[in-house]
């Protein structure tokens, strides 16, 4: 057809003729916009990985046509391959190991048994999740550093002995405090599958003649098996490639690097001053994108055979909860110990902390409380002061529009059109799931910088970089949230709206935005709380005008301002509450509830 | 006043391409209800979506009024909003998020065929009484039953003033009752706007009832185009056969060929029928597949008293008693027959009855490849 009409056969005029019509055929196509508009943070996401594949054959920045092998020399490093490497799996298994330590039996118990206080626990669990990494980081720091620590301390000054053997700040610190933060998305990720599956199952092969244990092993976990080791390879892409939380457990540069440390240590040099080596970070960024992609592949391919598992019986039923008895008390106080390691010790410790600076607890140390860490005077100036504040308000409000608008596109694309293209936009908006925050941010730093030596443009340090790499890097969970609610949307809604004369346009923002309404107030909620909290891309494109609270509490806490830093924590994690509160308010519980699944 | 000529379309999926059309054609006269009938995934949505737009076809012409709004060959195809036709769909695709009136005055405030803000709610009020729902204006559009649901549906693509009106499959989320009266209220709505309809459904009872012209469909292609009564008394093929009615169909051989008429054996049961009922070309030792309709099937003495030579024996096999009519299975010699009887007629298994048809009752096609694929795609049906 495009062909036929476009054909030489009728001249200049006729082709011209031809060739506007086209234009004009193509420019009325119902999918144009969202396509364009959809595509382009998706060209932009697949450029950016290729870009830090880019930078690693350049010699110091990219502009100029020079290449280098050089910096994969790195690999040759033994330095990598008996320290970093080894800390960086530490990290990564054993942030799965503590993470399905607590997620599964507590998905078990909450889901499946008659334990007290379900939908308080529930929330609870949902509650953890939203408090910043960095601030449990520095909770545990302060209760358990081998000097510094407040559990430390008081066993030394208890007990005859120079230093207490348990502490953080070592590999399986980071592991364990990357375990607890990555938990409640574990546990989300169990409980979905555990909560559909039909007791039916298991009460026949009860029947069967299989003990409870049996049962278990052959009937129950093969069926949330999938769901699990989903789980696991998402909590280990995310544990070897969070940078918050190895940086303030060991700091930049010391004795304990992991890759997402080296990397960024490899761009800022610490405080020793080394020599900047952007190539050495972008093969780190690959060292960690790299597994990470295997993982999304497997983590699909799970996923993928989790339909041939499907737990799912469609009846309308009500799984009957397996009464525990007795049981419920060891239950309660296992998840009471998760709740007070992930929460409530650093939390509680770092207000302590915040008002009391490094004195010990006691009824003298009550007496000399300084709450002046949280008086507006000090919040408003040198908490970052008003600028601060305004950036963050700026980046969260930003960030949320624009991600929420650019994956409604995306989705509209993928879920609406027949267009062959949608699956590779379906696939490279999950593209984000596997790339680090920390590459993103350090891409778009290379890209800056380069711009700027081409064009001039300052954009280094500005907040349209820092949205830029927040949007993107969100855009995998924001699209996976707006797939699922156009899907539930029959398309005939939006065809009638055609149908009566509506532009394609029109039928999205008239019929089909408000009807997912719901889905997108809840997906803003959650990208507010992210972004609100997020310190890795944040700190990675710094600069003089885009500081946002979160790397405020970082620079108080790198600057040895520890106490000023647990107060900033505690600021922050007030703040993530009432985003959380007033989600919860405009939705009428719906933030918690399709959180936790009810 | 709609114009379909030759209509294809081909799509890829992952096991290849499908032909969802393959050349179809068909005229609306304006005024007229038309009707695609066929069993699902025969392109009868599909091309009533062609014409709205809502699809596009690989080649061919649709033409409404006198403009055409699609024409593969000068890549001319308008947009759905712009072709101006009134649209009630399967699913109703009431927008949940509106009122009634909010649902019903939407084409008029985001259409591009807008009114005046003040003739807005006059408008919708008259689109509403027509279908009887003015009471409930205010209401949330969840909040109705499915039969208030499709009025609404109506009332919306009617509230325009559209000339055409393009129905698929509206009735099918319906009950049984409620069906039967939808279909003639949308019957008598559409000809006194003296409107033209474009009606899809599967439902032969539907289509028999609702439409001036009916096409049967299977495979992409229309098989017959015929008025409701012709359609009945002189289908084309086995297909169009079977899927009007619920025809028994037996395996029979030329016996007799005479130039008014023709006998035909099946199992032993021996049946004359009329000449034109079989094909031209037809002589003895021919195998032909035999139709008869249940209705057409006479049980006992005094009924069959007038059917000639057309007679035998048969075993009741099974009888249901549906209320008004009756249903049983009767076997003669492995030959099975469906008979419909009136209800309070009871017979039971075992019983041995005596059976005819008359001669003009009887209708016979040639068996080859294609019947043979028809009588396979009417077991799906």
């Amino acid at each position: 057809m495009a062909e036929q009409a476009i054909e030489l056969n009728g001249g200049l005029p006729e082709f011209l003729r031809a060739l506007r019509q086209r234009t004009g055929e193509v420019l009325a196509k119902p999918y144009l916009v969202p396509l364009v508009i959809g595509g382009i943070p998706l060209i932009l996401v697949v450029l950016l990985s290729l870009f830090v594949f880019y930078t690693t054959f350049v010699p110091r920045l990219p502009t100029k046509p020079e290449w280098t092998l050089a910096n994969w020399a790195l690999l040759a490093d033994p330095h990598l391959w008996t320290v970093v490497m080894p800390n960086t799996l530490i990290v990564g298994f054993g942030a799965v190991a503590v993470t399905l330590f607590f997620a599964g039996p507590m998905a078990w118990l909450l889901v499946r048994t008659t334990i007290p206080f379900k939908n308080t626990l529930l929330t609870c669990v949902a509650l953890v999740m939203v408090i910043p990494p960095f601030v449990k980081s520095m909770g545990w720091v302060l209760l358990l550093n081998e000097r510094i620590g407040i559990l430390n301390r008081l066993i030394v000054s208890i007990f005859p002995i120079d230093s207490f053997p348990v502490s953080t700040n070592n590999v399986w610190g980071i592991a364990w405090v990357m375990g607890l933060t990555l938990m409640p998305t574990t546990f989300f990720l169990i409980a979905g599958p555990m909560r559909q599956m039909d007791p039916a199952m298991e009460e026949a092969a009860s029947i069967c003649g299989a003990s409870k244990l049996k049962t278990f092993l052959y009937v129950g976990m093969p069926l949330v098996w999938p769901a699990v080791v989903a789980a696991g390879i998402f909590t280990f892409m995310t544990a070897i490639s969070l940078f918050e939380v190895p940086a303030i457990i060991v700091g930049l540069g010391g004795s304990t690097p992991v890759l997402a440390t080296e990397m960024f240590f490899a761009v800022y040099g610490g405080d020793s001053g080394t020599t900047i080596r952007y190539g050495a970070a972008g093969v780190y960024a690959m060292l960690m994108m790299v597994p990470c992609l295997i993982g999304l592949y497997f983590y699909f391919k799970v996923i993928g055979k989790a339909h041939r598992y499907r737990v799912v019986t469609g009846k309308g039923y009500r799984p009957r909860d397996i009464d525990i008895g007795w049981w419920k008390w060891p239950g309660l106080i296992f998840i009471g110990l998760f709740l007070l390691f992930a929460a409530v010790l650093p939390l509680l410790w770092l207000v302590w902390i915040s008002v009391a600076s490094f004195r010990l607890p006691s009824i003298d140390a009550l007496q000399h409380l300084n709450f002046g860490f949280y008086s507006w005077n000090y919040i408003l100036t040198a908490f970052g002061g008003w600028p601060t504040i305004r950036n963050t308000i700026v980046l969260v409000v930003a960030v949320c529009i624009v991600a929420i608008f650019l994956s409604v596109m995306i989705s509209w694309v993928v879920v609406r059109t027949k267009l062959r293209i949608r699956r590779v936009m379906d696939a490279a908006s999950i593209l984000p799931h596997a790339i680090p925050g920390l590459a993103f941010a350090f891409a778009l730093f290379i890209l800056a910088l380069t711009t700027e030596v081409w064009t001039g443009l300052s954009i280094v340090g500005t907040m349209a970089l820092l949205v830029v790499a927040n949007v993107l890097s969100h855009l995998s969970y924001t699209t996976r949230v707006t797939n699922a609610a156009l899907i539930q949307v029959h398309n005939e809604l939006e065809e009638a709206s055609r149908t009566c004369g509506a532009t394609p346009l029109k039928s999205i923002f008239f019929i089909l935005i408000p009807l997912i309404r719901p889905a997108l107030v809840f997906v803003t909620i959650w990208v507010a709380l992210r972004t609100f909290r997020e310190l890795t891309m944040a700190l990675f494109l710094t600069g003089t005008d885009n500081k946002v609270m979160a790397v405020q509490v970082w620079l108080a806490w790198n600057e040895g301002g520890l106490a000023q830093a647990a107060a900033g924590a505690v600021v922050m994690t007030i703040g993530c509450a009432i985003l959380l509160f007033l989600g919860f308010v405009v939705t009428k519980g719906g933030v918690l509830k399709r959180a936790t699944g009810n | 006043m709609l114009k379909v000529e030759n209509l294809y379309k081909q799509y890829a999926t992952d096991n290849g391409v499908v032909e969802a059309l393959k050349g179809v054609s068909f005229e609306v006269q304006s005024g007229e209800i038309y009707t695609l009938l066929g069993p699902s995934g025969c392109g009868k949505s599909t091309t009533l979506r062609s014409v709205a737009g809502l699809e596009t076809a690989s080649s061919g012409l649709i033409a409404i009024g006198d403009r055409a709004v699609f024409n593969g060959a000068k890549a001319i195809n308008v947009a759905p909003e712009k072709r101006g036709v009134g649209m009630v769909f399967q699913s109703y695709a009431i927008w949940p998020h509106m009122s009634v009136a909010q649902n019903v005055a939407f084409p008029l405030i985001h259409g591009n065929r807008k009114v005046p803000r003040s003739e807005v709610k006059g408008r919708v009020m008259k689109a509403l009484s027509m279908v009887q729902l003015e009471a409930m204006a205010d209401r949330p559009a969840p909040m109705l039953s499915g039969g208030q649901q499709q009025r609404v549906a109506l009332a919306r693509a009617l509230v325009y003033e559209p000339n055409m009106l393009l129905l698929d499959e509206p009735l099918s989320n319906l009950d049984a009752k409620l069906r039967v009266e939808m279909r003639i209220e949308i019957q008598q709505i559409i000809k006194r706007l003296g409107l033209t309809g474009l009606y899809v459904t599967h439902d032969q009872e539907e289509a028999m009832a609702i439409s001036d012209r009916i096409a049967v469909m299977r495979d992409g292609e229309i098989l017959q185009e015929a008025r409701p009564l012709e359609l009945y008394a002189n289908p084309v093929n086995v297909f169009v056969a079977g899927f009007i009615g619920k025809s028994s169909f037996l395996d029979g051989t030329v016996t007799e060929v005479s130039p008014d008429s023709v006998r035909i054996k099946t199992g032993p049961i021996s049946l004359s029928c009329r000449r034109q009922a079989v094909p031209a070309a037809v002589s003895v030792g021919d195998r032909l597949d035999v139709v008869i309709r249940p209705e057409d099937v006479l049980v006992g003495e005094q009924d069959t008293a007038g059917v000639g030579g057309n007679l035998f024996e048969a075993r009741v096999e099974m009888a249901t008693f549906t209320g008004g009519r009756s249903t049983c299975e009767l076997t003669a010699g492995g030959v099975r027959i469906a008979a419909e009887l009136h209800g309070l007629r009871q017979l039971a298994p075992g019983d041995m009855v005596k059976v005819g048809v008359h001669a003009s009752d009887v209708r016979a096609f040639a068996r080859n490849r294609d019947s043979a694929s028809q009588l396979a795609a009417l077991e799906t049906v």
